[in-house]
């Protein structure tokens, strides 16, 4: 895959310099790009984790020991918020230096009233028969696909679209939640 | 984190929880929601002609505390006019339900939620802000 819409990678990783903001894609050796390979990252998440593992360093001294155990916990942080498509795109945000409202943002009444008759249709969920709820089940999860579509295209756009981005990020919040309500 | 007990009253025995016809022109709707959380809170007002909020209804998916303090506005926003309906705020919320400071979100959500619906009922009668 060309990377043609990666974005440039800051010359030093301030992850590995003790600094305070972690760049999880470089953590991953992954380009900053929103469209990432997921197989990639899940290979890469474990070679991380095997070059880190505590077995590794029983005969280190304690300072080392807890450097990888830091690192451990790092790399299963990053992975967690690589691997969601909506923490990853605010995650990008925050490398590429932009800052985005994630509180406070005015949302459409017609966005709004559709996540009223989400939570309606679920709140009914156990007088849905199995293929009611299958329907449910698929509508969300392409409403969730639709939003990676969304922000696939504005990140690559150049300059970012960062008001879609922001817009976009907010909604996808809102079906998260949806989703993670819905009764197994 | 321990929730009040006036907190746990309104969560378990919620006040006004329901709707009105949004197509009424007596009736202001106010949609709100919190992305952080995906709560989502529709708070609505009928006002009648002497400019008294005569009943006010409210459905919130979310948190006990959001519901709490919807709850809460509903009750206090009945035999109010508009003008004392703006003048309720977010800390009066807070100190009635003794909200933590993590759930002071969910307070503001709740003005927001009466602001909204103020001004989807003046909108109805040409008033902009």
């Amino acid at each position: 895959m060309v990377d043609e819409y990666a974005f440039e990678n800051p010359p030093q990783s301030p992850f590995f310099k003790g600094g305070s903001f972690p760049n999880f894609f470089q953590l991953f050796n992954l380009p900053l790009h929103y469209a990432i390979d997921l197989n990639q990252l899940a290979d890469r998440y474990r070679e991380l984790q095997r070059q880190v593992h505590p077995d590794r360093f029983v005969r280190a001294d304690v300072q080392a020991q807890e450097r990888a155990i830091e690192l451990s916990s790092q790399a299963n942080e990053a992975y967690k918020i690589l691997k969601n498509p909506v923490s990853r795109a605010i995650h990008l945000m925050e490398c590429l230096n932009e800052s985005i409202q994630l509180e406070g943002k005015k949302l459409s009444p017609d966005f709004l009233m559709k996540q009223m008759e989400w939570h309606e249709k679920i709140e009914t969920w156990s007088s849905l028969n199995e293929s009611q709820r299958d329907q449910l089940r698929r509508l969300l999860q392409q409403e969730g696909e639709n939003y990676i579509g969304q922000l696939t295209a504005a990140f690559a756009q150049r300059p970012i679209d960062k008001i879609s981005i922001e817009k976009w990020i907010n909604e996808w919040q809102f079906i998260e939640k949806l989703r993670t309500d819905l009764p197994d | 984190m321990a929730y009040s007990e006036k907190v746990i009253d309104h969560y378990e025995n919620p006040r006004n929880v329901g709707s009105l016809d949004k197509e009424d022109k007596q009736v202001g709707t106010g949609m709100v929601g919190a992305p952080a959380c995906g709560d989502v809170m529709r708070l609505q007002i009928k006002v009648n002609d002497d400019g008294i909020i005569e009943d006010a209804k409210f459905k919130t998916y979310g948190c006990g505390s959001a519901i709490a303090s919807s709850s809460l506005v509903t009750e206090w926003l009945k035999g109010k006019s508009i003008d004392e309906a703006t003048q309720i705020k977010n800390v009066d919320i807070v100190n009635e339900l003794a909200l933590p400071p993590v759930k002071i979100h969910c307070s503001v959500l709740a003005e927001d939620a009466i602001k909204s619906a103020i001004a989807d009922y003046q909108s109805k009668h040409g008033i902009n802000n």
